[in-house]
């Protein structure tokens, strides 16, 4: 991945620096390696026949790179880095190619882009981050000599500059030297310039290309960009046995959890938990889905300790539930009883923290340490899976098609069988069924065709969406109203308003139920349509071929 | 993104000095900012030592030949860019009078830009037109520098019967003193006594300054060259004054 940016074309649209005339012009690299023996400002002066060149004195520069924990920037081509520069502290957000400025902040990074201010940077981060919390990724320390080629209005037309960075640790000690990189940056309007430079970095000084600074950093802690994504994808192959595939999808899954535990104890945002909690369900699907694969002793041993973690991880992530939908809440009142709510969410703070000082406690626990240690161990050093049952040993496809066909086909019986008189209840266990085989295909997605798998797993969503908020909206319903009794009995002199404006959104969410309700024949419809049935057949129905 | 112009019926009182000054304070905050010079002089594309010269001339921008993305220029400062001048909007009227809403023209321009800039600050020519009406359409506020003269106040009514008259009502006329030299009786008596609420005039005058008129020889804006001086200052306040008001629509 570092060489992925190496000569990338760039992307010709809002802020490109060249002009649409000029789109022969596709490399617009900016950053080159410096080699070590050059010294920065013979290299500086090499463009003198630029125009003039002002060339400052060497500074300091210090800076953190921000990113959220699944990396939402970097996959959206941009980063955040916090500069310390002669004591004066910003925030620029910068796009990866070509360090064009985005947006930029005369202050620390917020840990939430929520906290930014007003403003076209804010509009842009806010829907891009959700939830996410900005995250210290690495800490550089560079000395820049920098120059500008000035034109004959001593105007100027390109920037230039040499770096010579090291990553810092925690307490300040270098963990890496990184190697002398060389800088461009347009101006923009002013493309010749850049042009000349291309030359004399290329074949005047002969430099290579260098990969984006924050790569470059993060290689040095040994990291990748990217490196979490909360989706699964393990790699399998139709032969494997089926009990190595199982042992490497609950790896995986041990592996996100873990990943998790530190933003989760701390809270670092809300979704650390949240994927927690859905590798932990994962893991606990897989258990009663592939049965007979894992020994029965092995379930029978670590069962409880994943129960276990889904319970005292619930009453958390049910408050982080209701704080992140607050405002969704406060916009559907009217404006006049918006601020009545302000108890209810002083109240889900209050006892948020609580809950998570609670979990964060738990998950201290040498309990959990040894549930995580004797997995592991199980997962990793049991290599003998092929002793592990006899279905262990069955290529995994073969059970892979079993088992979702089995579970597809119930999801179809118990859709068919729901009409508008059926209870909520019917709902809630087609809900369920579909969420087993929405893991299912998770699980097992590498064994399909790509683009046949996605498509099914789409389509699924669409129906999963539908009852989800259709459950959703009923347990948000009834969690206000036990939020409600317990606010009474907790604070008496609460004033009335909170109580009918939590009152209003009950009745809200009711209707919006009602409302989901009507959606299902029409999206159930659309899922078990017969290019999906054929789709499904063709794919996990080992008897239809 | 909030639009701004620099406007005034007549010429010499300080659009330029205001757009130029103010532009580099809301750059120097970290809001990425924008100059457009409307005016074919170019006062303000040299203050910023940018050639007034656009591919394609004024023609080439109103029929959308050129995204105006591709014609601006970085200035020597961060966030700082401007759309340079360009001999050619003489005949902007002209131009804009052959489109379908010529007054819509300017605003439609600018629509692009929405997610790229905080504030565009229009520099415009000292007139009144159809520019000028394309002005008023698409700015979220004037800001009117005004010489302490009686003819001044009038031409301020002038400009608020205007308003009325075309239905501007959103449009927030931002008036505010420039070039005032306090020892002249009538500025004095001018500034203090004009009722500053009644025309929302802001409360922060510019004062006459040598600061101001040696911009010329600088070519840049004032606070990137002066560090503490009366001018300075006031056009500190007076940016600190506007982005408070804007804060509150
Ligand atoms: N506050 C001030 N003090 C002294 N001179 C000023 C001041 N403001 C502007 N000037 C000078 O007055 C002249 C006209 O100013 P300018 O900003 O170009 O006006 P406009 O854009 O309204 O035509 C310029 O030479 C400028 O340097
Ligand atoms: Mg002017």
């Amino acid at each position: 991945m570092p060489n992925g940016f190496v000569g990338v074309k760039p992307r010709v649209s809002g802020n490109a620096i060249f002009a649409k005339s000029q789109t022969n012009v596709t490399n617009v690299t900016c950053h080159y390696y410096l080699n070590d023996e050059t010294d920065p400002i013979e290299a500086l002066h090499s463009f003198r026949d630029l125009g003039q060149l002002q060339i400052g004195l060497p500074i300091m520069v210090e800076r953190v790179f921000f990113d959220s924990f699944d990396w939402r920037l970097y996959q959206d081509g941009g980063m955040l880095v916090q500069e310390q520069e002669h004591g004066r502290t910003r925030s620029k957000w910068l796009r990866l190619t070509d360090n064009q400025l985005m947006g930029m902040l005369m202050a620390k990074v917020p840990r939430f882009p929520r906290d930014l201010p007003e403003g076209p940077m804010r509009q842009r981060l806010v829907p891009l981050l959700e939830m996410r919390a900005l995250l210290p990724l690495v800490k550089m320390k560079s000395q820049v000599y920098r120059a500008a080629v000035l034109d004959k209005q001593l105007k100027t037309v390109l920037r230039l500059s040499v770096e010579l960075g090291c990553v810092h640790g925690n307490g300040n000690s270098i963990t890496g030297t990184l190697p002398p990189r060389f800088n461009l940056e347009p101006v923009k309007g002013y493309i010749k310039p850049v042009l000349k430079a291309q030359t004399v970095l290329e074949h005047v000084l002969r430099l290579e290309p260098a990969v984006p600074l924050l790569d470059e950093a993060l290689s040095i802690i040994g990291r990748r960009a990217g490196d979490y994504t909360g989706k699964i994808k393990v790699d399998l192959s139709p032969e494997l046995p089926a009990g190595e595939a199982v042992r490497r999808i609950l790896l995986n899954l041990l592996e996100t959890l873990e990943r998790n535990l530190e933003g989760a104890r701390a809270d670092y945002d809300s979704e650390f938990l949240h994927d927690f909690r859905v590798a932990v369900r994962r893991t606990r699907s897989l258990f009663s889905q592939v049965k007979g694969v894992l020994p029965a002793d092995a379930l029978n041993r670590f069962r409880p300790g994943f129960k276990w973690l889904g319970q005292i991880t619930g009453s958390t992530r049910d408050l982080d539930v209701y704080l992140l939908k607050l405002p969704v809440y406060r916009e559907a009142l009217p404006n006049s009883m918006q601020d009545d709510l302000d108890p209810l969410k002083d109240y889900l703070e209050r006892h948020q923290k609580i809950e998570q000082r609670q979990l964060a406690k738990l998950l201290d626990s040498a309990r959990f340490k040894h549930l995580c240690h004797d997995w592991r161990m199980f997962l990793e050093k049991d290599l003998d899976y092929l002793s592990w049952s006899d279905k262990a040993s069955k290529p995994i496809l073969n059970i892979a098609n079993r088992q979702i066909w089995k579970t597809y086909k119930q999801v179809l019986r118990e859709g068919e069988a729901i009409n508008v008189n059926s209870a909520a209840e019917a709902l809630h266990e087609l809900r369920i069924t579909c969420k087993k085989l929405r893991y299912l295909m998770e699980f097992f997605q590498t064994l399909y065709p790509e683009g046949k798998i996605r498509a099914l797993i789409k389509a699924l969503k669409l129906l999963q969406d539908n009852l989800g908020d259709f459950q959703d909206l009923e347990v948000q319903a009834d969690a206000l109203r036990g939020f409600g009794h317990q606010m009474k009995s907790d604070e008496a002199d609460l004033p009335g308003e909170v109580f009918m404006a939590m009152g209003v959104l009950i009745d809200n969410l009711h209707q919006g139920q009602q409302a989901e309700r009507q959606k299902f024949a029409d999206r159930f419809a659309s899922f078990a349509r017969p290019k999906n049935r054929k789709l499904c057949s063709e794919l996990f129905n080992l008897r239809g071929r | 993104m909030k639009i701004l112009a620099t406007y005034n019926i007549k010429g010499g009182v300080g659009k330029t000095a205001a757009a130029v000054n103010l532009s580099w304070m809301a750059a120097s905050e970290g809001y990425p900012t924008l100059v457009w010079d409307l005016d074919p002089q170019g006062a303000a594309s040299f203050y910023f030592r940018i050639k007034p010269k656009l591919k394609g001339g004024s023609k080439g921008l109103i029929k959308g030949k050129h995204e105006l993305d591709v014609l601006i220029k970085g200035t020597d400062f961060e966030n700082l860019d401007l759309l340079p001048a360009d001999f050619s909007y003489r005949h902007l009227d002209l131009l804009l009078d052959d489109q379908k809403k010529p007054t819509r023209q300017l605003g439609k321009l600018l629509k692009p830009l929405e997610t790229d800039y905080d504030y565009i600050i229009l520099d415009c020519p000292p007139s009144i037109s159809l520019v000028s009406e394309a002005v008023f359409q698409a700015a979220d506020a004037l800001l009117v520098p005004m010489i302490p003269t009686t003819l001044s106040l009038r031409t301020l009514q002038q400009l608020l019967r205007f308003q009325k008259q075309k239905e501007l009502e959103s449009l927030r006329i931002m008036p505010f003193f420039s070039m005032v030299d306090r020892r002249k009786k009538l500025h004095q008596q001018i500034v203090d006594e004009l009722p500053k609420q009644y025309f929302n005039v802001l409360e922060t005058e510019i004062p006459y300054s040598s600061d101001v008129e040696q911009m010329g020889l600088h070519r840049a804006p004032l606070g990137s060259y002066v560090t503490k001086s009366r001018s300075k200052i006031a056009y500190d306040s007076l940016w600190q004054e506007i982005h408070q008001r804007l804060q509150g629509f």
